[in-house]
């Protein structure tokens, strides 16, 4: 089975180091880096990963409108989203379910788990 | 106890705060209705002062909110003379009591009180871990969704543990738990149930060391990176909070587990994030840390600049909003980091900053909350010594078949030495010794008894071992000499540690070592006890030396005397307690040991005399006066080379020796030959 491709969105330098080597040591993935939501759009459309981790909080264009944005091109809409967040408000997280949204984690996240749930998430076995 | 006062009336604010603190409450302060949410879904309190009138959401929306998402915890309303409708419709909005402006902090306090000591039974969380869930509302267990069919005992057993997650308990400390004074059963009890908890956690699914042994303490759940989760429940609705804190522990009164005396650490109800948890971090996300800990710093520094304007009444909303993005991202990054208590306080600092009215007020919170972020990235930063960090064997290395050592010691120079001198062998250092370690395979363990705090303790772990992973070699290491020879040293000592080798001997190890020694020859200790290879002793010296050990002084002279007849020289012994001062003394080629001494047996000495490097090939013979069937066994068990039985025949025993001798001379002849 070909190696998963996980294309991380952040434009924290210290979160994309830990997102990218975890991801990378801990599950083998082939792991991308994109540091806004426009890069991100890009990427997506040029890679087409296995799956996205998306940041919300992001300046110039934030998570959510990066996840429209991939919904409505019609080569990125099928990718599945985990959104990275800081606020764990069940409001927003049944929002974010209708939206579309695979599911969250929050930030802090542990390094080491990340993997697992993103494995868990999407249904991939380690 | 914490309270959350929510009030726009900043001297109304201070003064609630002040009336409460001094009640030895922790209080944090929302100005407005929206902040006031914010705090509540960020943080967890034990109690909500809201007053009834607030900008952007009011207090009674407040409760409304609150109680349908399920929060259960008391709200006190503080609400004007003349607003009996605010008071009703408070109540109806699901506030417990209201007092009203102005308030006698007497009877503010009283009620508080009041309202505390109804307690959170209300609000029973479910207990979460990793995959496992417990409901305290219908006694429901469940691994990955799969119900769990517990007895009585084992549930109570897993609450026990999953309040006090971070919590060592020993067998003890368990049965105070779990049983009644009058109603005590044996430790071994304790061991059973936790057995069949293991066992029906493994069938659902479970890790084996998912309540994970750290042998010679005690049990506890097994740590490692994770979020716990407290989750708050009303009819079918669930909310999750999520933080990496240890859970908050709301005990309920009149709980059945917790008769008559709740232990002491259950009565504060705050998070606590415990400052000594600086979490280890794997090698490669050090790397990283040290790769962007100036970053953070920066961040930290931004967050000062907004707090010097302030003070210099120039704060701008753009100083203010970015100080606010850099608080946000430190609250993002430091968990991750290992730093869980630095994601806490860069929350609360965020949480601060967003307050578009920030007043100088909130000065002494501010500072004190950037005083605290650089003392916890301080102590991550690279190049300090490491000596808080340990390395850590959770990193997933994927089933690496290469030969590893375990060793457990409280001293990080040993730790440190072993791993300089290792040559390819892989060294994990922990001070503690838990199964989830010893699930990993390690080839070897280096136990240091001083990790214990007491010798039984040691040995209640060596035991463990010994029934669990029969198959690892332990390489034992004393407690320290005070003295060069054990000729020089108290009796008192020298007693206490031929006890430690025989004891230990006793429980399977393969070799004791006497502190200090240099890690090189540790390693080599350990390569020897790997392969069982013998070490080559003493050369034999032109005279035979022998030492015979055996209670009979009668036996021993004439032994005595018929071997020095043979121009050997010969050491007697009639009291095994000074046995390993004479033995070092006499440097014998041959030890003869009596099988049956008080005090002392035969082949408790000898097989403390095996684990001795040093004497790890002396040649042992055995007198006994038992039949030669039953007793060999035994003896050759224990590592002896040959027996005679008693009465001694003369020449029988003289062969037996002189054969025993020749055969090593020989073998130490082949040995030279082959180098």
């Amino acid at each position: 089975m070909s190696n998963r491709r996980i294309l991380v969105v952040d434009n924290e330098p210290s979160i994309q180091e830990v997102a990218q080597i975890c991801l990378e040591t801990v599950a083998g993935w082939e792991v991308s880096i994109a540091g806004s939501g426009l890069e991100g759009l890009a990427a997506a459309e040029r890679e087409q990963p296995d799956a996205i981790l998306l940041d919300v909080m992001m300046p110039d264009m934030d998570g959510l409108d990066t996840f429209s944005r991939l919904q409505a091109n019609p080569v990125t809409r099928s990718i599945p989203v985990i959104l990275l967040t800081a606020k764990v408000q069940t409001t927003d997280r049944q929002n974010y379910t209708e939206l579309g949204i695979r599911s969250t984690i929050s930030k802090p996240f542990s390094p080491l788990k990340l993997a697992q749930e993103i494995a868990t998430t999407l249904g991939w076995t380690l | 106890m914490k309270i959350l006062v929510v009030e726009d009336d900043r001297a109304v604010a201070e003064a609630l705060k002040i009336t409460l603190t001094d009640r030895k409450y922790a209080v944090e302060v929302a100005y407005d209705g929206q902040a006031g949410l914010d705090f509540i879904e960020a943080f967890d309190y034990d109690l909500l002062l809201l007053d009834a009138t607030l900008p952007k959401v009011d207090g009674i929306s407040i409760c409304r909110h609150v109680r349908a998402c399920g929060y259960m915890m008391p709200i006190l309303l503080l609400t004007s003379r003349d607003s009996k409708h605010d008071r009703a419709t408070g109540l109806d909005a699901g506030a417990d009591d209201y007092v009203i402006k102005p308030f006698d902090p007497e009877e503010l306090s009283a009620r508080i009180r009041a309202l505390l000591r109804r307690g959170n039974a209300r609000a029973r969380p479910v207990l979460t871990w990793e995959h496992l869930t417990l409901d305290p509302h219908n006694y429901e267990v469940t691994y990955q969704q799969q119900l769990l069919n517990l007895t009585p005992k084992e549930y109570s057993l897993l609450e026990l543990f999953l309040r006090h997650s971070r919590q060592l308990f020993s067998c003890g400390s368990i049965l105070e738990h779990l049983w009644t004074y009058d109603d005590t059963p044996s430790e071994e009890a304790v061991r059973t149930h936790i057995k069949g908890l293991r066992h029906k956690l493994k069938a659902a699914g479970a890790p084996t060391d998912f309540v994970e042994t750290v042998y010679g303490i005690g049990y506890r759940l097994k740590p490692g990176e994770h979020v716990v989760y407290q989750q708050l429940r009303i009819g079918d609705r669930q909310i999750g909070v999520g933080s990496l804190d240890p859970p908050v522990e709301t005990l309920p009164q009149g709980d059945r587990f917790f008769q008559s005396k709740a232990p002491p650490q259950l009565e504060e109800a705050t998070p606590k994030v415990n400052p000594g948890s600086v979490v280890p971090l794997p090698n490669f996300l050090t790397e990283i840390w040290n790769r962007h800990h100036a970053q953070m710093l920066d961040r930290v520094d931004s967050i000062d600049a907004a707090i010097v304007a302030l003070e210099h009444h120039c704060l701008t909303p753009e100083i203010r909003q970015q100080a606010w993005h850099c608080a946000h991202n430190l609250a993002g990054a430091l968990g991750t980091f290992g730093l869980p208590l630095g994601s806490h306080v860069a929350k609360q600092i965020e949480l601060l900053l967003a307050d578009t009215e920030l007043t100088p007020a909130q000065l002494p919170q501010l500072q004190s909350g950037v005083d605290k972020l650089r003392q916890e990235i301080a102590s991550k930063t690279p190049g300090a010594a490491t000596t808080n960090e340990l390395p850590s064997p959770i990193i997933a290395t994927p089933n690496t078949r290469s030969p590893w050592l375990l060793v457990i010691t409280k001293e990080t120079d040993l730790g440190s030495a072993l791993n300089a001198n290792s040559g390819g062998l892989e060294i994990v250092s922990a001070p503690e010794l838990g199964s989830s370690q010893l699930e990993r395979n390690p080839d070897a363990i280096v136990l240091d008894l001083d990790c214990f705090l007491q010798l039984a303790d040691g040995l209640n772990a060596l035991s463990e071992l010994e029934r669990d992973y029969p198959q690892i070699p332990v390489i034992v290491l004393s407690q320290p000499h005070h003295s060069v020879s054990e000729l020089t040293e108290h009796p008192a000592n020298v007693t206490h540690r031929l006890h430690q080798r025989i004891e230990v001997a006793r429980r399977g190890a393969r070799l004791f070592l006497s502190k200090p020694m240099p890690a090189g020859q540790i390693l080599l200790a350990v390569e020897r006890a790997r392969q069982q290879v013998r070490v080559v002793g003493a050369a034999v010296e032109h005279q035979v030396r022998v030492t015979i050990v055996d209670d009979d002084r009668l036996l021993l002279e004439g032994v005595s005397a018929l071997l020095s007849q043979q121009g050997m020289i010969v050491t007697t012994l009639s009291e095994p307690s000074r046995f390993w001062e004479t033995l070092e003394a006499s440097v014998p080629d041959l030890l003869i040991l009596d099988l049956d001494m008080p005090m002392y047996d035969g082949i408790a000495l000898c097989r403390a005399v095996r684990t001795d490097p040093e004497w790890a090939t002396l040649p042992i013979l055995f007198l006994t006066a038992h039949a030669a069937a039953i007793a060999s066994d035994r003896v050759f068990a224990a590592g002896a080379d040959d027996f005679v039985t008693k009465p001694v025949v003369d020449a029988t025993l003289v062969t037996r020796i002189t054969n025993r001798l020749d055969r090593i001379g020989l073998q130490r002849a082949m040995n030279q030959a082959g180098k």
